[in-house]
């Protein structure tokens, strides 16, 4: 990344070409698949966001807009200029590519000025996917004009403070957005869905998901000034699976720590715990094993193998240990597929109906 | 036999990951080079990348004696020369390892085939495999009716109408067949044992990504397929284009020669990838049915007067990077009086509404200049009316598709040279796969071997694509077997090939473009 350079705001594409021809030596070629557009509000999310987009940029050359917004009385609009590199992690052999990021600060009463640096300075033709730090269905000066040129907006849940709400409103606004939607949390469980869905692939062990009794998932809880809400993506795959298995929700509580949830299955009622953890190799939240019992005894231990993406799965029955394999788990943090998962990825139904049962849980009681 | 993937709740229509169901991957001739260099590495990454099936074994199969243990040492040793994935991740091949077997046999051993199968159910016991079975055949083609028989009579396939709880596939590699006769002798012999639906013709071209991406690009860029007739094609140029030499392989190339090896599958299957009219779906069948219209309307070559639209070469002596190479007839393995052709440029005619009139040029040699495979479409000329004064810089629109190396698409037009006067200079639009998407795209095996286990054919060729193939290019083998060159070897190594490869695009008032 070239040093970043505070502009004068008419100057961004002049300040741009200027980096631009500094780095002619470096032999690069300057190239973009879309403008990502991120917005920070949090000044807590913005160093996440801006990870993500060292992840996309590792993948995909885009020009970046990021914004970051502040809620304080102070009143100040800077805007910065820098060019980045492309596919850090390449072949050495194989040329650069450079891309321009442009860097809004702005306090609260500036935002309004903000849709007006971005317009002319998309990259025409090409994509907008938007990077929303907030809870979008809060925010009504930036958002509102962005949508109708955006190809997508990626929510960050992380950011809202009640869970249940977010997903209540999401699950009220997905059909009134004009533009493809994904959500972070969701993308990045996707592997513990694909997961499953291997294991249970069977006659009868789909049959089996019939008679589960209770799940553990245990989480990686480390709630930090970035993360405060470790257990999202625990509580997004319990809903999925009860979402997807039919069951009905029941209640939640909190015990020891654990956080309970409990249906009504088909056959029989479903209690799920969350529990967290210590689990220094994962990130915070991170999901690091299932257990899954079923009404005849039989269990399923899946826990995530450190280092490798990759989980093992130990099968018993009451009668015996079976030998243990492996499945596939993707590392959906990093790379390609991470990418596929929040650019290229659809919302279907089982994430609506994974709103709907998420949705009923009283977050309220998990904040006590 | 339907995939359970229907039926479980877990399954999101909306995901478009293939479900890929429990199996076992058995390799024939596997202490072949292909083995170690393609294959072990491709399943390897398949490994790395989280896309093989939770329960999945490997077993290699060949003649040499070899312990496991000894199969595995090899096998993590190639990947760790081959694999685009390097280093290799020890977790992952320890994992992978502990799938990974070898099974000791002759391919004419009722005994060997036996004890596979003991073998195989013993897998399905231990790793969960559920009986579902890939062959891949990566021995010489002359095993491959005996190793289809044996392993129907051992029942390592099953009969395909009895395939309810599990399957059996087979992939063959090329060469299929040495000639049409051969072709139809070979398929006759396999269609005993195997449904069509059952066997996988590799052809690995059809795994690379810029050629699965031809198909994107043309139909789905309205206005390159508004262009993509003879209306505005002037004529189309395939090249495949290596450095190398024959290497070790005398003994097989004198067997085979360019057009059996190169022509007549990765080039065929090119041309009818350029030329197809756009398929219903994207179903195998609908992409089949479109490559065998194409096959169907091919010109005839002309015998009478051959050189007109086949060319035939062999290498000499000559340089390669600046260093001396030695020609062909000195290679270990060749008839120091051999006419086997390492070179060949045909020119092809497709009779249909969309093609009439429009030459399909193909080249491919051993020891050009420098390794390439490319399509060219080149446009016709802008009426040159106007630009009469700058007609050096006024050159014809062409769009190039280039397959290896450097994945990517560019695109020459003309361009004003800024200034006061009105000179002109062709210039290039350029994209690059490794420039916008990272520089390790999946190996085209990856892919291939990934499809054939989830019952995906679309990317293999069918009987009839291979038969109609030979039968276009067999006269022209017949033809060449019964007329022995007189001038080889007729072109240097490190040169683009015979002067009467020059000729025949010079006589249409063409030029090989420049590469």
């Amino acid at each position: 990344m070239t040093s970043t350079v505070d502009i004068n705001i008419p100057n961004i594409e002049q300040e741009l070409n200027r980096l631009w021809k500094g780095l002619k030596e470096k032999k690069l070629s300057k190239a973009s698949l879309f403008t990502l557009i991120i917005y920070a509000h949090e000044p807590r999310r913005a160093q996440y966001l801006q990870d993500l987009v060292h992840t996309i940029l590792e993948k995909f050359p885009c020009r970046i807009i990021f914004i970051e917004g502040e809620d304080t009385d102070r009143q100040y609009f800077h805007v910065s200029v820098s060019t980045v590199v492309s596919g850090a992690n390449s072949d050495p052999q194989n040329a650069k590519v450079a891309c321009d990021q442009i860097t809004i600060a702005a306090s609260k009463n500036q935002l309004f000025r903000v849709p007006f640096l971005i317009t002319p300075n998309l990259v025409p033709d090409l994509p907008v996917y938007l990077l929303w730090g907030q809870n979008p269905f809060e925010e009504n000066v930036i958002f509102p004009h962005l949508q109708p040129i955006a190809d997508r907006v990626i929510f960050d849940s992380e950011c809202s403070d009640n869970l249940s709400l977010f997903c209540q409103e999401m699950k009220d606004n997905l059909g009134v957005l004009s533009i493809d939607v994904m959500d972070i949390n969701w993308a990045i469980v996707s592997n513990w869905r694909d997961m499953l869905f291997q294991l249970f692939d069977t006659k009868e062990k789909i049959e089996e998901l019939k008679e589960i009794k209770s799940i553990v998932i245990n989480y990686h809880h480390n709630a930090t000034e970035t993360v405060q809400h470790p257990e999202i993506r625990a509580i997004y795959l319990q809903g999925w699976l009860a979402a997807s298995l039919g069951w009905r929700y029941r209640a939640t509580e909190v015990f020891e720590n654990n956080i309970i949830i409990s249906y009504f299955g088909p056959n029989t009622p479903v209690v799920i715990a969350l529990a967290p953890q210590k689990c220094d190799n994962l990130p915070p939240g991170g999901i690091a094993s299932l257990e899954i019992t079923l009404t005849n005894g039989h269990s399923y231990s899946i826990a995530r193998k450190p280092n490798i993406s990759q989980v093992i799965v130990h099968a018993s029955t009451k009668d015996e240990c079976k030998l243990p394999y492996t499945i596939p788990l993707p590392n959906v943090h990093r790379g390609l597929n991470f990418i596929k998962e929040i650019f290229f990825s659809k919302l279907g139904t089982h994430y609506r109906q994974m709103l709907d049962i998420i949705s009923l849980i009283d977050y309220k009681t998990l904040s006590k | 036999m339907t995939s359970l993937a229907a039926q479980s709740p877990l399954q999101e229509a909306s995901r478009s990951k293939k479900h890929i169901d429990p199996c076992v991957l058995v390799i024939f001739g596997a202490t072949g080079d292909l083995t170690g260099r393609k294959l072990i590495p491709a399943i390897y990454n398949l490994a790395h990348e989280g896309q093989l099936p939770a329960h999945f074994a490997c077993v290699g199969f060949a003649r040499r004696e070899k312990t496991h243990d000894q199969f595995r040492q090899e096998m993590l040793a190639a990947v760790n020369e081959f694999s685009r994935n390097r280093p290799v991740n020890k977790e992952v091949w320890d994992t992978f390892n502990e799938h990974l077997f070898y099974h000791q046999s002759e391919f004419d051993d009722d005994d060997g085939y036996e004890k596979l199968r003991t073998f195989l159910e013993q897998i399905d016991k231990q790793h969960g495999t559920k009986g579902n079975r890939v062959f891949y055949l990566s021995t010489q083609p002359s095993y491959f009716p005996l190793i289809i028989e044996k392993l129907n009579k051992h029942k390592l396939t099953y009969d395909i109408n009895q395939e309810q709880e599990k399957w059996s596939r087979v992939i063959i590699e090329k060469p299929f067949g040495h000639d049409l006769k051969s072709a139809q002798e070979l398929q006759k012999d396999i269609s005993q044992h195997l449904d069509e639906s059952q066997i996988y013709r590799i052809d690995h071209y059809l795994g690379k990504e810029t050629v699965q991406n031809l198909m994107v690009f043309r139909f789905s860029n309205s206005i390159f397929e508004a262009l993509w007739n003879n209306h505005h094609v002037d004529n189309v140029q395939i090249t495949v284009s290596e450095e190398i030499g024959i290497g070790t392989r005398g003994r097989l190339w004198e067997e085979a020669g360019m057009l059996r090896d190169i022509v007549q599958n990765h080039m065929m299957q090119l041309l009818c990838h350029v030329a197809m009219e756009p398929p219903t779906s994207l179903k195998a069948d609908s992409i089949h049915a479109e490559k065998i219209k194409v096959m169907s309307a091919l010109r005839p070559l002309p015998l009478d007067d051959i050189t007109k639209t086949a060319i035939r070469g062999q290498y000499g002596p000559g340089y390669i990077d600046g260093k001396d190479v030695i020609g062909y007839r000195q290679e270990g393995n060749v008839d120091p009086k051999s006419s086997v052709e390492t070179y060949v440029a045909l020119k092809i005619f497709i009779d249909n509404w969309r093609w009439a009139g429009v030459p399909f040029y193909l080249r491919a040699g051993k020891r050009l200049p420098k390794r390439v495979t490319e399509i060219a479409i080149i446009f016709k000329q802008a009426p040159g009316y106007l630009f009469q004064s700058n007609a050096k810089g006024h050159e014809p629109n062409t769009l190039v598709i280039r397959i290896q190396p450097d994945e990517g698409i560019s695109m020459k037009m003309n361009c004003k040279i800024p200034g006061f006067s009105s000179v002109m200079q062709p210039v290039k639009m350029d994209f690059r796969y490794g420039s916008y998407f990272g520089s390790t795209p999946p190996e085209a095996y990856e892919r291939l071997i990934c499809d054939c286990m989830a019952g995906d054919n679309t990317l293999f060729a069918r009987a009839d694509e291979a038969l109609a193939s030979w039968r276009l290019l067999t006269p022209l083998l017949d033809r060449w077997a019964a007329e022995k060159p007189t001038d080889f070897p007729n072109y240097a190594s490190g040169t683009w090939g015979p002067k009467a490869a020059d000729t025949l695009l010079n006589n249409d008032g063409r030029e090989w473009r420049l590469i």
